[in-house]
């Protein structure tokens, strides 16, 4: 027999997942007690224990609740998609690099041969730049510019003359293999309070070699370790490590590696396949899920056993994206992406893409800096294609429940393999994982953990329920 | 420690033009702001 009394007479808006109600989806979570109930709109979710979860997603006090707040979490996740200003940039003074790692976002002639900016024609840059941060920005504002390559040091001469000329105008940051970080640059860097990004991929030779090395095909673990310790205590350092099937079951060690010397900021980034070196160095999805997570893991181990906490940024910045979306540091993870409207990328001949990830791929340059207006060049339609890149366009991104903690990155990377923009990520099923680890790490109370100190600094609480 | 039913965690931050928001590079900060 039906019960109709089943049918309660409250308005349908409060009866969950009809009509004009909100849908909310159920998602497991990494943590045995707890699911998620997310209405991926507007990036809202809540953690319930698992024989709780019907009764609250049946009853009329979650769809209450969240009517009443939804417009004000819908206005903060639209702001984070649509509503920032570029404050940042990356810029590549020169093409080459001593290095021929073999995943490389820059085509490999380019890195051989390539063009090198001269010392005025990057002051000559950065003071175009600058005068349009100036004209943008709010008063009192410093965008980042992130020298970064290829081996930006190269161009030293040129890097540190514009850094010197144009010292508070922006936050200045290095991203090197440490092969020509020589004490008086480090010197330099340090005393300008330069962000320092040290590229190494393995706790051991055998393991970093593998991927880095010259073109002669020796390694540089020694040296960049040599730099690393030696920049263990500057509080601007960060170490990238680039996730491949050569370094991904080595990832716990070499979290461990990095405590052992002090560092404090790691990103773990999955390489690209944007060009066909980094698609034949693609790990496998199920083994970077587990290493990933075990580094992860490992971290929160060395925290118990140290009080000192080393932050896997890339993981950092999807638990601000599920907790204070406008606080995130980085936007692959979301969508549209920072390329193109958050950040862009200046190459060395002054062309301009959406992200350095499109340097390789001249059908996205929107123009250049010293030809055209950079409101222009930021309009053109190959910015436009990247900045209107969507996840609800996007299937079967379109019905996830954590589409806008995934963003189904990167769109260099999908246009290279799929030929379009239009594509869910090649590492779909880790993003997913990442979001359900990531949901039962604040379920199991480790969210400071795995942050940046003071992360709620200057933020503002949004109490649904 | 019982555990809570519920969690629900989220925070707004407003723009201020000093957003930090690359992609691959993370700026540590060197000095605190």
């Amino acid at each position: 027999m039906l019960d109709r009394n089943l049918l309660r007479a409250a308005p349908a808006s409060l009866q969950a997942n009809a009509g004009a109600a909100p849908h909310f989806h159920v998602l497991a979570t990494a943590h045995p007690d707890y699911v998620a109930l997310i209405e991926a709109e507007t990036a809202f979710w809540v953690l319930v224990r698992r024989e709780e979860a019907l009764d609250l997603l049946l009853g009329e006090d979650l769809p209450q609740a969240f009517a009443a707040k939804e417009a004000e979490l819908a206005r903060d996740l639209n702001t984070v998609r649509f509503g920032l200003l570029p404050s940042a940039v990356y810029f590549n003074p020169t093409e080459r690099c001593n290095l021929d790692c073999t995943y490389c976002y820059l085509p490999r002639e380019m890195r051989r041969r390539g063009r090198q900016m001269e010392p005025a024609r990057l002051v000559e840059a950065l003071g175009i730049l600058a005068e349009y941060f100036q004209n943008t920005l709010p008063e009192g504002a410093r965008p980042q510019l992130v020298f970064h390559g290829s081996e930006p040091l190269l161009a030293r001469e040129a890097v540190f003359t514009g850094m010197e000329r144009f010292a508070g105008r922006f936050r200045f940051g290095v991203q090197t293999n440490a092969t020509l970080l020589d004490r008086e640059a480090r010197e330099f860097l340090v005393s300008q309070g330069a962000g320092i990004g040290l590229s190494l991929d393995g706790p051991t030779a055998a393991v970093a070699d593998r991927t880095r090395k010259t073109w002669g095909g020796e390694g540089v673990f020694a040296q960049t370790v040599t730099a690393l310790e030696e920049l263990a205590d500057y509080p601007g350092l960060n170490v990238i490590v680039t996730v491949t099937r050569e370094n991904v079951a080595a990832l716990p060690e070499l979290v461990e590696f990095l405590h052992a010397r002090g560092v404090r900021n790691v990103l773990l980034n999955p390489v690209r396949g944007t060009q066909q070196g980094g698609r034949e160095l693609l790990p496998d999805q199920a083994a970077l899920t587990h290493y990933f997570f075990t580094a992860l893991e490992r971290t929160q181990e060395l925290l118990d056993r140290t009080g000192r906490k080393l932050v896997v940024g890339n993981f950092a910045n999807l638990l601000l994206g599920l907790t204070a979306p406008g606080a995130r540091r980085l936007m692959c993870d979301i969508s549209p992406c920072g390329g193109g409207r958050c950040f862009f990328a200046v190459g060395a001949a002054g062309e301009v893409t959406p992200c350095s990830e499109f340097l390789g791929l001249p059908e996205f340059c929107g123009g250049n800096l010293f030809e055209t207006a950079l409101p222009e060049i930021l309009a053109s339609p190959p910015f436009r294609k990247v900045t209107g890149r969507r996840v609800e366009d996007i299937h079967p991104c379109r019905r996830c429940a954590v589409r806008h903690f995934c963003g189904a990155p990167c769109p260099a990377e999908i246009h290279a393999l799929e030929g379009t923009l239009h594509a869910p990520a090649a590492l779909c099923d880790f993003y997913a994982a990442q979001a359900r680890f990531a949901l039962g790490v604040i379920a199991a109370g480790r969210l400071d953990g795995y942050l940046w100190d003071h992360w709620q600094e200057n933020l503002e609480e949004i109490r649904v329920i | 420690m019982q555990s809570p039913k519920v969690i629900q965690i989220r925070y707004t931050c407003k723009p201020d033009g000093n957003q930090v928001g690359l992609s691959h590079y993370l700026m540590a900060e060197a000095t605190k702001k």
